[in-house]
């Protein structure tokens, strides 16, 4: 199994990679109160991404999966520095983000939103908001921005007619067509996707994501992928990190984790999918229970409180590190050299692989 | 071109714009009968104030030959104590008072639409130091804020405008704010900040024109109470003097004549009752087509 090595996302960035090294975000809880304060106690807060290691490379595509709640929102907003980190950084090109010039950040790095009802400002016409992302980086004549606009407009399936329409008449694909123009306008080298079909019908959604498709392969983006559904992470991604309350549980190759998912958490998400291959016929082993307060994590691996295969007075007290399995990198305790660990892979008895 | 993926996606647009939105939110005001009334009064409020010296028929300051008369043909709300026909100085009356009203408010909804925009933008600090200094003032009643402003500027009609504009500020400032925020988590906002725009861009180009639907009705109701508030001041003393054909001032010259001669009080009155309900009556009627939430 260890000739998928080649795949995994361990290796040294290259330059103009987009990446987060050992990002956090938290977000102070209100309320609480002045006491707790004066105390000199720490104040509770949201530990929405922690720790968080990820490149995106120039012409590839990752995926990001997980529960609400996990993360994946609040990673996103931070890759485009919408969302300060308390911890880590971001650099682009293995310069850190915080010494570039914001709009030169932003010229390079575009974001599509989840829901294009809500992406677009209803008092704007269509061609103003594509046109919009020139005006702000101070670029062309406003018959240059106009022409490039309808040249954009019509790289994303609309017709300049779309250009003098306000959001209220376009559909949800539409819109979202749109949304795309108005990041790609920019001609950035990267592109953030959060969840950007889920508010969609399915019959549009293929549309948009072929599209993406398209215009990932054509201007050789390098793309994060945002979603909940694991079927499109196969079919779009080259990589996968799966994140589950904050952290990254397992990344790499999608069709080597596709294929034999080791963390337990990626294990019971493939089998909450319903229409994946590798569970069709099989009774599925749903996850039982909630996913845990952010503010009050579990101790140790925070997957333990849901974890068919916890090992007792390990995964409750100790935070697995993240190790390369197989091809792939794996937080959990199921692959340490520890007694009573058993992953999935072998056989019962066996060592674990290493 | 590639062959759009979406079946013709010109052909199923409807033929809209601007122009039909604001024909749809003309028929909600006249669906809405009060709203209806309010928008009928105020245009002929309006026109009376626009052709104020076409319908006038005496001179403001002009003496008939009598003296406290009741209606007449000649002149239909009657003659007052110093000779001056009621009708033309009522008819003046309307233009000082729409222009004192809109002046007044016009205050208000610049410097509080500028303070709830900051302080529902940024938040924290910024927002605490302007709504506290603006809960202050909000403690200030108007008639208050007026006697200080007279104290040191002395009574006039320009003194009475900026005491009452200052004191609505305020309640402008809380009407933006909490429009502001509630815009200002929407994802174009964040989308706006994601192209790099500036924080003033954001303001002017996303926030501003959608919450513009609460600043008009506050501006309408406020018109009305404004009126209100200059004929109140002006009926004590503290706002317009006379001779100035103020329908607050009039009220204040009649009160004297008041059991003995009851027309001279009458009009004005009326014309300040229906201008600040028909500026109600609107407010209302443009707060239901605006409000999506009022909308079946």
């Amino acid at each position: 199994m260890n000739d998928m090595s080649d795949k995994t996302p361990r290796a040294a960035q290259a330059d103009g990679d987009l990446a987060v090294t050992g990002l956090s975000v938290s977000f102070p809880v209100r309320g609480g109160g002045l006491l707790p304060f004066l105390r000199g106690k720490e104040r509770a807060a949201v530990r929405a991404v922690q720790d968080v290691t990820l490149a995106v490379r120039r012409g590839e595509m990752v995926g990001v999966a997980g529960e609400s709640g996990s993360g994946k929102s609040t990673l996103a907003r931070a890759f485009v520095q919408l969302q300060a980190p308390t911890g880590g950084r971001v650099t682009l090109g293995g310069q850190p983000v915080s010494s570039l010039d914001p709009l030169a950040f932003r010229e390079q790095v575009q974001m599509v939103f989840q829901d294009p009802y809500n992406s677009l400002n209803p008092r704007r016409k269509v061609g103003t908001i594509i046109t919009d992302s020139l005006v702000v980086h101070k670029r062309g004549t406003p018959a240059e921005r106009r022409a490039q606009a309808l040249e954009m407009l019509d790289r994303v399936h609309l017709t300049p007619a779309h250009f003098d329409r306000y959001p209220h008449e376009l559909s949800g694909g539409q819109r979202q067509r749109v949304a795309i123009a108005r990041a790609l306008i920019l001609n950035p080298k990267f592109l953030i996707l959060d969840e950007p079909t889920s508010a969609l019908d399915v019959s549009v959604q293929a549309k948009v994501i072929d599209l993406i498709q398209e215009l990932e392969r054509d201007l050789n983006l390098g793309s994060l992928f945002i979603t909940h559904d694991l079927n499109l992470i196969g079919y779009l991604t080259d990589r996968v990190a799966v994140m589950y309350m904050g952290r990254i549980v397992e990344s790499g190759a999608v069709e080597t984790i596709w294929a034999n998912p080791l963390h337990p958490y990626t294990r019971a998400l493939m089998e909450a999918t319903p229409s994946h291959k590798s569970v069709r016929g099989k009774t599925r082993a749903l996850l039982k229970g909630e996913i845990p307060s952010n503010v009050n994590l579990p101790r140790g691996c925070a997957f333990h409180t849901r974890c068919p295969r916890r090992i007792p007075g390990i995964c409750d007290t100790a935070l697995p590190l993240p190790q390369t399995v197989e091809g792939r990198t794996v937080a959990c305790h199921l692959y340490n050299d520890l007694p009573g660990a058993a992953p999935f892979a072998a056989g019962p008895g066996e060592e674990p692989a290493a | 071109m590639s062959i759009p993926l979406n079946a013709a996606p010109g052909a199923e647009l409807p033929k809209s714009g601007r122009l039909s939105r604001l024909r749809a939110g003309l028929a909600l005001v006249v669906e809405n009968r009060s709203a209806l009334v309010g928008l009928v009064c105020v245009s002929l409020l309006l026109l009376v104030a626009l052709f104020a010296p076409l319908i006038a028929p005496y001179e403001v300051d002009a003496f008939t030959d009598g003296v406290l008369e009741g209606p007449s043909w000649m002149h239909p709300f009657g003659i007052d104590q110093i000779g001056r026909d009621v009708f033309s100085r009522v008819v003046e009356g309307t233009r000082i008072s729409l222009a004192v009203g809109l002046l007044a408010v016009t205050i208000s909804l610049v410097a509080g639409t500028i303070i709830g925009l900051l302080a529902g933008y940024y938040g924290g600090m910024v927002d605490s130091v302007l709504m506290r200094a603006m809960d202050i003032v909000l403690a200030l009643p108007y008639v208050l804020m007026a006697v200080l402003i007279a104290a040191i500027l002395g009574p006039s009609l320009q003194n009475g405008i900026i005491a009452i504009g200052l004191v609505r500020i305020p309640r402008f400032a809380r009407v933006v704010r909490g429009a502001t925020m509630s815009v200002a988590q929407l994802q174009y906002v964040e989308a706006a900040r994601s192209i790099g725009a500036s924080d003033f861009r954001i303001i002017l180009h996303e926030i501003l024109p959608n919450i513009l639907g609460p600043l008009i009705v506050y501006f309408t109701l406020s018109l009305g109470d404004a009126i209100l508030a200059a004929a109140v001041l002006s009926f004590l003393g503290l706002g317009a003097q006379p001779p100035m054909p103020e329908w607050g001032a009039m009220l204040n010259e009649a009160q004297r004549y008041l059991t003995t001669h009851p027309f001279l009080s009458v009009f004005p009155g009326i014309f300040i009752f229906v201008t600040v309900l028909s500026f109600n009556l609107l407010g209302d009627g443009l707060r239901d087509v605006l409000d999506p939430k009022s909308r079946r």
